[in-house]
């Protein structure tokens, strides 16, 4: 292989921007000045323009490749990846020190725990998961499904659908509490729905919600109860307006801000 | 850009570079399923050691970092290699003019090459990066990009050379 038909492999002619530059600028990595150089060869340039466009259509450009499972795949393989940050590293050489310490700390935690009031509260401003209860919302968009973040902005009508993950067989609610402070439930949207799921990762809720016209920032609670809980929306409420919900102590929630606007 | 001391959330990550790295290791490695199986392995690693990470380069010279030396690794991988070149299979829809043969040829020839001569190649030639930016990855002069460059030339001659006999 000549030096003529390597320099061939490369995408845009020996003038234009590198993959690199064009991914920076896709990623908003860039200075002003470089970014503006770059867009003004992207202005006068054709090919550029092109590979500059694929960027913009993300996994589009691969319709055989389905990003959500990709991602799911990922998420779980990271999930079961033991926990090694640089902090943690750093204490593990100071463990058996540590040992009293921590001990220390665990009981005051639960010191804390049996003081609490009954009923479970959470923060819905961090998306929490407790006993491996995750709660996984997509945006349908019409042709394809895209994962979105707790604390992304939404509008009127977009569809989102609910997979989540469950750590033992319970009953599962999706509850919503919209900005003014009231409680709807969210699923199921019928008593068709298989309220009741075994254990195991990755379950669909069937059907898709659809967001109404009302703005602010409206939480959704993916609430997890023992099958003897007959209505989870009965045994759930909210304290006082803004305030977090409240289940049953045996019951675990997991919280998704949604932004309307 | 992230400064290293906040950990980021995979699904920002992956929403905003996955497809990034995807084309990449397709581009690299020629098949689908080798290609998602890069994107995890790449993922999983930032994730591994973003604490690490102390915001020295963009993260996504970062993300091209790993993503090459992971591509470049499965490349040489000998169980791998006759599966990767028995199924290539490459796309040009990002406008790219490659080739499917020469494309197969380079990843034969990356996968016997001395390392960071292939890591210098695939920046430079696959890429297009200039040897300013390629160097930039590599932590290296201009210049040495320039020598890995020739080396790599002279080598890929010396095997088709004997190729030919």
């Amino acid at each position: 292989m000549d030096l003529q038909k390597l320099q061939s492999l490369r995408a845009g002619g020996a003038d234009c921007p590198s993959d690199l530059a064009l991914d920076r600028l896709h990623a908003a990595e860039l200075s002003v000045p470089e970014a503006t150089a770059l867009r003004l060869h992207l202005a006068a340039c054709q090919d550029c323009s092109a590979r500059m466009a694929s960027r913009e259509t993300g996994f589009d450009i691969a319709p055989a490749v389905d990003s959500r499972v990709l991602l799911s795949q990922l998420r779980t393989r990271l999930a079961a990846e033991p926990k090694r940050t640089a902090r943690w590293r750093w204490l593990s050489r100071f463990r058996y020190a540590l040992l009293p310490v921590v001990a220390a700390a665990a009981a005051v935690a639960m010191i804390g725990v049996l003081r609490s009031q009954s009923g479970v509260a959470l923060d819905p401003e961090v998306t929490r998961s407790k006993g491996g209860l995750t709660f996984a919302v997509y945006q349908w968009t019409g042709s394809h499904a895209r994962q979105v973040t707790s604390g992304d902005h939404f509008v009127t009508g977009d569809r989102l659908r609910f997979v989540v993950d469950v750590p033992s067989r319970s009953r599962i609610s999706v509850l919503g509490v919209e900005s003014k402070g009231q409680l709807y439930v969210a699923w199921p949207a019928s008593t068709n729905s298989r309220a009741v799921r075994d254990a195991g990762p990755r379950q669909e809720l069937e059907g898709a919600i659809v967001l109404d016209d009302s703005q602010g920032k409206e939480v959704l609670y993916l609430v997890a109860c023992p099958e003897q809980v007959a209505s989870i929306a009965d045994s759930c409420h909210l304290q006082a307006s803004g305030a977090p919900l409240m289940c049953p102590p045996q019951c675990s929630m997991t919280a998704f801000v949604l932004n309307k606007n | 850009m992230i400064d290293g001391k906040s950990a980021p959330d995979v699904a920002v990550l992956f929403r905003q570079h996955g497809p990034m790295v995807y084309r990449r290791a397709f581009r690299l490695l020629g098949r689908r399923e080798d290609a998602e199986e890069a994107v995890q392995e790449v993922f999983i690693r930032v994730m591994r050691h973003v604490s690490d990470f102390e915001g020295r380069s963009s993260m996504t010279t970062w993300l091209y970092q790993v993503t090459t030396n992971y591509c470049l690794n499965l490349l040489r991988d000998r169980g791998r290699r006759q599966q990767l070149f028995a199924e290539n299979v490459i796309s040009s829809s990002d406008g790219s003019s490659i080739s499917d043969s020469d494309l197969l040829h380079l990843r034969r020839l990356l996968s016997q090459a001395d390392e960071r001569q292939a890591q210098a190649v695939v920046y430079v030639f696959l890429d297009g990066m200039s040897h300013e930016e390629a160097a930039g990855l590599l932590l290296i002069s201009k210049r040495s990009v320039g020598n890995l460059i020739d080396r790599f030339l002279q080598w890929a001659k010396g095997r088709s050379e004997e190729a030919s006999k």
